[in-house]
């Protein structure tokens, strides 16, 4: 029995070690993105604020032209857990569509394919065939742009912009059309001078302190037990939306691309980060930048809105403002499930598509939004007369793995995806999200845009652009590795910190400690990694 | 024809009959993959994170570089000069006092389950749910209960109850830390002490009833029964559990960051594995990020190492040699 047993413990364990050799075995190899799969193509791509239907659609448009079937992954994180796949070359897919910018170090390791070809492609647009290069803004097209070594000279596109989002924000119209205005006479086109009531928001940093002041004193004349309101919303544990007014009023301080402040360089050039020279291996660093005048006034302007000087505490916003998210930022504006409601937010152009996918326009429903509320410019300074200038994000991006199976269809896909057909496509079914190519989305035909989408064509159109990229720099070897590679923006990397000193500090003592933080704690780093030469 | 390697009894030159030499082949086969496995997922990832944080990234010749103690000094002098880094590298400790105030309820709780309390199996399954729900699952459960943001519509029950009983709570505001860590704490508590229940009251009932029935004929009372038998006894038991609790400095990181999501201004909730975490998040698993956080590791060792082993000295000190 003993013996029986013995011989039954072995083969036991026989077995266990076979199959753990087969599985071993199995993980081997290079499945790919096709074979098993049963699709010549596929793609992977963050599920977010674009939906799925324009990829859908886009798949399905490829698949009638080519013949050659897409398959569609959705991921719920911002970088599709690419890493992973990228690092081991497995199982990977053609096409990547992420939110995140860490496909530039995917671009160090050599994970990623370089889009020349792509760029190079003619596609159709209203004007003709274009290449792709020239169709897109010229302005954005530098972001895409790295060296496959650094320092070899050889400037390539790794990445295809997705959207372009212009954040500033947004308005409720119920409340502005029953504001009367006190105080000092202001604008017709804002305040009309028969009814005293506001018939358009603040355009005006002034006006905005005084649409402030109204909406205070409208609340107070509000029963007990009624929806309250506050004047502006904005979200603690997001708080890089106050980025969409520092940046516009920064650009419009400072200058947004020829300087205000002689010897601090622009808005613009901020992004250089004090970068002097053409050749990547002998690149310059100058952290005053960090100091420009125009950034002080634009935090100065804030905290002038957000902070009660003798308190030290939030004013003019919701209570609890620091535990609030921007999902629940965005019910607190449009649902009237809650109590105190903000007349005016920061809000990107997608608010009100993420409002409908997470129900809250209609939280009665009656059928009938519970808010209307439109896209406004964030208001300028008082003595500005420029164009609007509107904060915008182009970090969604597409990028094909290096050892991906198809790589010469997914660059196919890139590149029909970039015909002015698609891009319309594209606009249509995100319900107004844009890409920064030459189109115009006011002129799409069927779009069937709600009022608030309309007012974000609006101001993408008619505006100026601040967003994190040396625009200046036509030369794209002499933009600063720094911005290339490590992206700081100007607060470093502590929003937190930053947003606790909003209560305390102005705008100098605030820019003078995160200069003093870079200069000991980063620089360094940055100097070693790229061989900079500091310039102070 | 006899081999003329086997002698006349049977056996093999080397003493191994030809039935042993099988089985010493078959086991040798078996453990070759195990013993593979363990070269590939334990030795070389180990002995890398040793050795990466003597080296550097060199970006233009995309090589590793050796560097001596420079990152490390660098990493180092960070801890002791940067608030950020400083605030994670204490917040890590924070897991120590947690489970220093687990231990002494544990072995409380565990004795009265050795003593078959009334209602023990009741109180069993109750603290014992903790250790059965997926932690993200559990903090999430106790972030609602206690969520306070009125403007969205969200105030749980426990932030009702701590403003009826006089607690100005402020939600899991960021503003707020004083109010925030104590409430960790009492998720961890809550969560964690169920699992060291069972090993606490498993080590006890191991102790022969014997000894116990002489104290009790001795005149020993329930608290000194405690104090002075079985502790004693299970002190083995014990000491392993505070140097886990010192180990878990490495990976203290989960529970503040489903609370938190943001390290907060100057990392006031960050701990050094969530700085680890955010390092890979935000930069990809290229060698220049594996080289910091390896780096990262290696100064929480170097703290950690001396910690352990002074303990675990004192600990066989005070442990009674005694085996039953």
């Amino acid at each position: 029995m003993k013996k029986f047993a013995k011989k039954m413990m072995s083969l036991a364990l026989a077995t266990v070690a076979c199959f753990t050799m087969i599985f071993a075995t199995a993980c081997g190899g290079n499945k790919g993105s096709t074979g098993d799969s049963g699709y010549d193509l596929r793609i992977t791509y963050f599920d977010g604020g674009y939906g799925q239907g324009w990829i859908t659609e886009g798949a399905k448009r490829f698949e009638e032209l080519t013949g050659k079937k897409v398959g569609l992954i959705p991921s719920s994180e911002f970088d599709c857990g690419a890493d992973i796949y990228l690092q081991s070359g497995k199982n990977l897919s053609d096409i990547y569509i992420i939110e995140s910018s860490m496909w530039k170090g995917w671009v160090k390791s050599g994970y990623l394919e370089p889009l020349d070809s792509v760029y190079d492609t003619e596609v159709d647009t209203a004007s003709g065939k274009q290449k792709i290069s020239d169709f897109m803004d010229q302005q954005v097209k530098g972001k895409y742009y790295l060296e496959r070594k650094i320092g070899n000279g050889m400037m390539q596109p790794w990445a295809l912009p997705l959207g372009a989002t212009p954040n500033a924000m947004a308005y409720n119209c119920d409340v502005l059309e029953v504001l009367p205005h006190n105080g000092v006479a202001l604008s017709e086109e804002v305040v009309s001078s028969q009814t005293g009531l506001w018939i358009a928001p603040p355009r005006t940093v002034s006006e905005l302190k005084a649409f402030i002041d109204d909406v205070n004193a409208y609340n107070a004349t509000i029963p007990e037990g009624e929806t309250k309101y506050v004047p502006l919303g904005w979200c603690g544990k997001n708080a890089n939306i106050l980025f969409y007014a520092i940046y516009s009023w920064w650009a419009q301080a400072q200058g947004y691309q020829t300087s205000n402040y002689e010897g601090e360089g622009s808005f613009a050039d901020f992004w250089n980060f004090g970068n002097t020279s053409g050749d990547t291996r002998s690149h310059t660093l100058d952290t005053r930048v960090f100091l420009q005048t125009g950034l002080q006034v634009a935090i100065d302007t804030l905290i002038d809105i957000l902070v009660d000087e003798d308190t030290d505490q939030w004013k003019n916003t919701l209570e609890d403002v620091m535990s609030i998210s921007s999902q629940d930022l965005q019910k607190t504006f449009v649902s009237n499930s809650v109590k105190v409601k903000p007349v005016l937010v920061f809000a990107a152009s997608y608010l009100e598509s993420e409002t409908i996918k997470y129900n809250y326009l209609d939280s009665d429903g009656d059928g009938q939004r519970d808010v209307n509320f439109k896209f406004m410019p964030v208001p300028k300074l008082d003595g500005y007369e420029g164009k609007d200038v509107v904060y915008c994000s182009y970090e969604d991006v597409m990028v094909v793995p290096q050892k991906a199976t198809n790589k010469e269809l997914a660059k196919q896909f890139l590149a029909f995806m970039c015909n002015q057909d698609n891009l319309e496509m594209f606009t249509k079914e995100t319900k107004g999200c844009m890409r920064p190519f030459n189109y115009d989305a006011r002129n799409i035909q069927g779009g069937n845009f709600s009022e608030y989408t309309q007012g974000v064509f609006d101001l993408y159109y008619n505006s100026l652009h601040a967003f994190e990229y040396p625009i200046n720099c036509t030369d794209l070897l002499s933009v600063s590795n720094v911005y290339r590679y490590e992206r700081p923006t100007f607060i470093g990397n502590d929003i937190d910190a930053f947003v606790k000193a909003l209560k305390t500090e102005n705008g100098r003592k605030i820019m003078t400690d995160i200069y003093n933080s870079i200069n000991s704690h980063d620089v360094s780093t940055w100097v070693k990694n790229y061989r900079l030469t500091v310039v102070q | 024809m006899t081999n003329s390697l086997v002698n006349k009894t049977g056996k093999h030159k080397n003493g191994m009959t030809r039935r042993h030499r099988k089985q010493m082949i078959f086991i040798f086969t078996l453990m070759l993959f195990p013993i593979f496995q363990w070269l590939i997922f334990w030795l070389y990832p180990n002995v890398t994170n040793f050795v990466l944080p003597f080296t550097t990234y060199d970006f233009f010749e995309g090589k590793i570089v050796f560097v001596g103690f420079e990152n490390l000094l660098t990493e180092f002098e960070k801890v002791f000069s940067t608030p950020a880094t400083r605030n994670a590298f204490l917040n890590s400790w924070r897991a120590l006092p947690i489970n220093f105030i687990i231990l002494p309820i544990s072995v409380i709780v565990g004795y009265a389950f050795s003593k078959h309390v009334p209602g023990e199996r009741i109180f069993r399954i109750l603290f014992f749910i903790p250790s059965i729900i997926s932690t993200v699952t559990l903090v999430l459960c106790f972030k609602y209960i206690f969520e306070y943001a009125p403007s969205a519509d969200l105030t749980g029950p426990g932030a009702v109850l701590l403003h009826k009983i006089g607690i100005d709570w402020h939600g899991w505001n960021m503003e707020y830390p004083q109010q925030v860590w104590p409430m960790i704490y009492i998720y961890c508590i809550w969560a964690g002490f169920s699992v060291n229940v069972i090993m606490i009251s498993s080590a006890m009932q191991r102790i022969p009833e014997s000894l116990i029935e002489s104290a009790k004929l001795d005149g020993t009372g329930f608290w000194r029964e405690l104090w002075s038998i079985r502790i004693p006894l299970i002190m083995p038991t014990i000491s392993v559990f505070i140097i886990n609790s010192i180990m878990c400095v490495t990976s203290f990181f989960l529970v503040p960051m489903t609370f938190m999501t943001t390290k907060g201004p100057e990392g006031i909730f960050d701990t050094f594995p969530w700085l680890m975490l955010r390092h890979v998040e935000e930069n990809g698993l290229d060698p220049s990020t594996m080289i910091a956080v390896s780096t990262l590791g290696f100064i929480l060792m170097i703290f950690l190492t001396p910690i352990i082993l002074v303990t675990k000295a004192v600990t066989d000190k005070i442990t009674p040699d005694v085996s039953f």
